[in-house]
């Protein structure tokens, strides 16, 4: 299981840093050859962004189009049957969804093995030492891409591998939202390509689940919480309510949880040493990783931690956001605000 | 080991009895200066444990020290500045020590502890450590990376050596140097295809005194002690071996003994150095430097002057790291190369850097 990386959005060291970039080169111009060649089998493509974001992609007589969560509009002639997901995480979002690709990423961090796909047949189109490989994708022949809509609305892979543009129309996919709004556009995206979702029931228990945690918080609102991690052996990350996803999720369902400073800058996270750990002024520790639990004498110190109200999350991924993945979350927590007390921490960082 | 213990500098013209006064004003001065770098670095100790990220008032650090762990803060005295402090003067005493050995060993001014390939040779085996046990123990790590940096050390001497002096110095240069180049290498193929051996080398790629029981301190410091009498045992032999191998031999040095321990040396304190605390840049190689400008090149004088420095900088680094970033901390790695380059460039532009 691999564990969360937290840093600023633009020292991610997402599934596809290590991606050459725009660097024109032999790849990008066979690229840009099969891409052509792509293109010829789409009688008229194209993406604007003329309308603001609609809530439904439509197919029919006029042929199919789809607003994405950049608010761009991406219009064909007929619906799109051969798709490729080009991030670990619009490919875990999307294969819990139910769609299954022609080509895909899995760059090992255990994020697409969260929601055990069956891959026989799929190009996979990652390599460790090179990221996206664009002649596996054009080889695959895709006639829809779908990429991550990074925090500052620009898509993952196409800002630093432009050439990918060229291959098919791109329609990106945030997984900067709240949980629902991830797997609500993995729905939407879905069901406008006419395949039928995974699960449908899914969705229902993750809302019953959110309604559980809603409940909980609201019996003792002066509750602070806390998502933390590891970053080095001085110190731990207190993760920013206002840049990730789960944290957004939980926010809006009434948790009250530990601020970052300076957080609306897409701070991912702040980082605080050992030795300030125990005057974080939380009363429920929640460890946002797959990493073991830290073994330092100051952990066992920390008030929550004294007190038993600290929650490892067993989470197959903290990025696959699927509605099953987060319902387990959203149940943990739920139950553990509900036995927690208010207070243990102290009042203030002192 | 050899007997002479010819010094380069101590020879004064003059009649017997202006030398003999001259020699011991000289030894005079050497004596006082080290009892000021030792006062430096005691105050340096004192500061590392009273001052942190957290801010504890010093009747509550004293009271830490005297009467155990009744609250926090006395845990954050006892369980983090403690180790760490003593952890950096071990360390930064074996990093000095071992780059003045390195210098002295491959007559190179800009040789330095990882040139032998020890440093890498010791990532390299936490890195294969992580990617088949995943642990990231301190207790266990340091034994791989203590392995590690034994073998990198021994393959650098096979390829390095041949003829009955030892191994020449530019050979020994660079066989480390592509010894280094191979092992890094090998750690960038296994943390690129394996994420997870990444995630958690990651705690371990930057040199940082923090985060380490007190247990990792007492496991490495046989070690350093071991390293530290053998070389400070070699400083006569180096002495004459720096007036050339024909000179050095005549003068009874084992050349090819005296090059030998000194690699043993280098590989015990580096090896125990970077297993406690990961790779460090830079104490090794501005630490010598920094020291000979105050001893000149005998090295009786100048390895416990190093030792003192190189203990007195990484303790000052990891002091900096932990009060410029709060609430959190910078890595004592990074803080030396940051803090330590540009005194190490107005060291170099201002005074001639000593021939070696």
């Amino acid at each position: 299981m691999p564990s969360a990386i937290h840093t600023r959005p633009r020292d991610t060291r997402s599934p596809l840093s290590a991606l050459p970039g725009a660097r024109p080169s032999r790849r990008g111009l066979l690229a840009g050859g099969l891409g052509a060649a792509a293109l010829l089998g789409l009688t008229a493509c194209g993406a604007d962004d003329s309308g603001g974001p609609s809530t439904a992609g439509g197919s029919g007589a006029a042929g199919w189009s789809f607003t994405d969560d950049r608010g761009r509009t991406v219009r064909l002639s007929r619906r799109p049957k051969r798709i490729a997901f080009l991030t670990d995480t619009v490919g875990a979002a999307l294969w819990a969804a139910g769609l299954h690709p022609v080509a895909a990423t899995d760059s090992g961090q255990g994020i697409v093995p969260a929601v055990k796909p069956d891959w026989s047949g799929v190009a996979k189109i990652y390599s460790a030492d090179k990221g996206v490989r664009i002649e596996a994708l054009a080889q695959a022949r895709p006639d829809l891409l779908i990429d991550a809509v990074q925090p500052d609305g620009t898509l993952q892979v196409a800002s630093q591998l432009p050439a990918v543009t060229k291959i098919a129309p791109v329609v990106g996919l945030s997984t900067y939202r709240s949980i629902e709004q991830i797997a609500g556009t993995a729905d939407r995206l879905t069901g406008s390509l006419g395949v039928r979702l995974a699960d449908t029931g899914a969705k229902t228990r993750y809302e019953e689940a959110g309604s559980r945690l809603r409940k909980a918080v609201a019996a003792d609102k002066e509750l602070r919480v806390g998502f933390v991690f590891g970053i080095d052996k001085n110190t731990i990350g207190v993760m920013n309510p206002k840049t990730w996803a789960v944290l957004k999720t939980v926010s809006a369902l009434g948790m009250r949880l530990l601020p970052v400073p300076g957080g609306a800058d897409n701070t991912y996270s702040q980082a605080v040493s050992w030795e300030n750990v125990p005057s974080l002024p939380v009363d429920l520790l929640v460890w946002a990783v797959s990493d073991p639990l830290p073994d330092n004498p100051l952990w066992k110190r920390t008030p929550a931690v004294r007190a038993g109200q600290l929650w490892k999350p067993d989470l197959s991924s903290w990025y696959a956001y699927s509605w099953e993945n987060f319902t387990v979350l959203l149940d943990g927590l739920a139950t553990h605000v509900q036995s927690a007390h208010a207070g243990v921490g102290p009042r203030t960082t002192s | 080991m050899g007997t002479a213990t010819i010094s380069t500098t101590d020879v004064v013209p003059g009649t017997d009895g202006e030398g003999r006064r001259r020699r011991t004003a000289v030894t005079a001065a050497r004596l006082l200066g080290l009892l000021l770098v030792c006062a430096l670095l005691a105050l340096v100790t004192v500061v590392s444990v009273a001052v942190g990220a957290k801010a504890i008032p010093p009747g509550e650090v004293l009271r830490a020290l005297l009467h155990g762990r009744a609250s926090v803060d006395d845990s954050v005295v006892l369980d983090l500045r403690l180790p760490r402090t003593l952890l950096g003067i071990a360390v930064g005493a074996a990093l000095g020590l071992a780059g003045v050995l390195m210098q002295a060993l491959t007559r190179n001014p800009l040789a330095d502890p990882g040139l032998l390939g020890v440093n890498m040779g010791a990532s390299a085996a936490v890195v294969v450590a992580i990617a088949l046990w995943h642990s990231t123990d301190p207790s266990f790590c340091v034994w791989f990376a203590f392995a590690g940096a034994g073998l990198a050390s021994a393959l650098v001497h096979l390829l390095g050596s041949r003829g009955r002096s030892g191994p020449p110095p530019v050979r020994l240069a660079l066989a480390g140097t592509a010894v280094s180049a191979v092992l890094s290498a090998l750690i960038s193929v296994v943390t690129l295809l394996r994420p997870d051996v990444f995630d958690q080398f990651r705690f371990w790629g930057v040199g940082s005194l923090g985060g380490q029981p007190m247990s990792v301190v007492t496991e490495v410091l046989p070690f350093l002690g071991a390293g530290a009498l053998l070389a400070l045992g070699l400083s006569g032999p180096l002495n004459t071996l720096a007036l050339g191998d024909d000179t050095a031999r005549a003068l009874g040095t084992g050349v090819r003994r005296t090059r030998l321990l000194g690699l043993l040396a280098v590989t015990l304190l580096c090896g125990a150095a970077t297993a406690a605390v990961g790779p460090i840049a830079f104490v090794g190689l501005a630490v010598p430097h920094l020291a000979r400008t105050l001893t000149g090149p005998d090295h009786r004088w100048l390895m416990p002057y190093a030792m003192v420095c190189g203990a007195a900088l990484l303790v000052g680094s990891d002091i900096l790291g932990r009060v410029l970033a709060r609430p959190g901390e910078i890595q004592a790695g990074i803080v030396t190369a940051f803090a330590g380059a540009p005194v190490f460039i107005a060291l170099v532009r201002r005074r001639r850097i000593a021939e070696l």
